[in-house]
């Protein structure tokens, strides 16, 4: 006999998850809003502005910051469901809780039973994702840095990080660029969920 | 009338297999599967699809689970549909009696 027997249906998880289009926005909207971010920064800080266009920069800033912050969570939360993360959860239909909770499970056992290691599949995910991101961050951060090195020497009014802040904000970035590139390549090339995947 | 050979799609990772008739065939779903497998469910479809050619550890878990041996699961060249090795001919034939 097999090892196995049939058992409660259980909810799809899939629903939860947005497609491809939505999640390449939503990488786009993450590191487009932190460049409009730095650039508003930058001009705040040499540009020669009145009382109400400083004002105007700085709604625009804020806003830049505002959609940064938001972008990147539903960034990174797709690709953890993905297969980013260690351990991957799966979400209970809602007669499979209740059973579990008659039967005095508590809602930290029932995460602990619910979540599993991530598979060979998603790990194989994961550590493609972090070769591609290697991939795009190796020739980003030696034409930035030739590009710090020479252009000062060989062309003239080129921009340098100046200020504190221009300078804290590029090194933010390129943390941000080397944490978050490996989730943002696998929210961007995972195919969408296909529905059929829990009949 | 001509012979129509029906020819599977070469699936993305190589390898053909017959997960989702014996899955069907065991009445399971692809959830309940994947927690006898301890895998994720969309690896469970991924394979199905020949969109995921597993590792050897987990396809000899597959065999162990459905009780076959790996070459009546898995293949590098199209398998033969069960309904014509049981039947002893193609559905075509067999529809047209």
């Amino acid at each position: 006999m097999s090892a196995i027997g049939p058992k409660q249906p259980t909810a799809s998880s899939a629903r939860q998850t947005k497609s491809r289009r939505w999640r390449r926005r939503q990488i786009i909207a993450t590191y487009a809003s932190y460049a409009v971010a730095m650039i508003l920064e930058s001009i705040r800080g040499h540009a020669t502005l009145g009382s109400e266009a400083r004002q105007v920069l700085f709604s625009a800033w804020g806003l830049a910051v505002l959609a940064f912050i938001v972008s990147l969570v539903w960034l990174v939360a797709p690709s953890v469901r993905y297969g980013l993360s260690s351990r991957s959860y799966r979400q209970p239909a809602p007669a499979e809780l209740k059973m579990l909770r008659d039967q005095g499970v508590s809602a930290k056992q029932a995460h602990a039973m619910l979540s599993r290691p991530a598979d060979e599949r998603q790990r194989a995910i994961a550590e493609h994702a972090r070769a591609v991101s290697y991939q795009i961050l190796a020739p980003v951060v030696t034409f930035f840095a030739a590009y710090l090195i020479y252009a000062p020497r060989l062309l003239r009014n080129v921009w340098l990080p100046s200020t504190e802040i221009e300078q804290v904000g590029l090194l933010a970035g390129f943390v941000l660029l080397f944490s978050s590139l490996p989730a943002a390549v696998i929210a961007w090339s995972e195919p969408d969920p296909v529905p059929d995947d829990l009949a | 009338m001509a012979k129509v050979e029906r020819q599977a799609p070469k699936p993305s990772a190589g390898v053909y297999n017959r997960m989702a008739v014996l899955r069907a065939d065991r009445g399971l779903s692809r959830q309940q599967l994947a927690d006898a497998l301890d895998i994720n469910y969309q690896t469970v479809g991924f394979i199905e699809r020949g969109d995921y050619a597993p590792s050897l550890e987990l396809a000899l878990r597959i065999c162990e689970l459905f009780e076959l041996p790996m070459e009546a699961i898995f293949s590098l060249r199209p398998l033969t549909p069960l309904s014509e090795i049981l039947s002893g001919q193609s559905p075509l034939e067999a529809t047209r009696g």
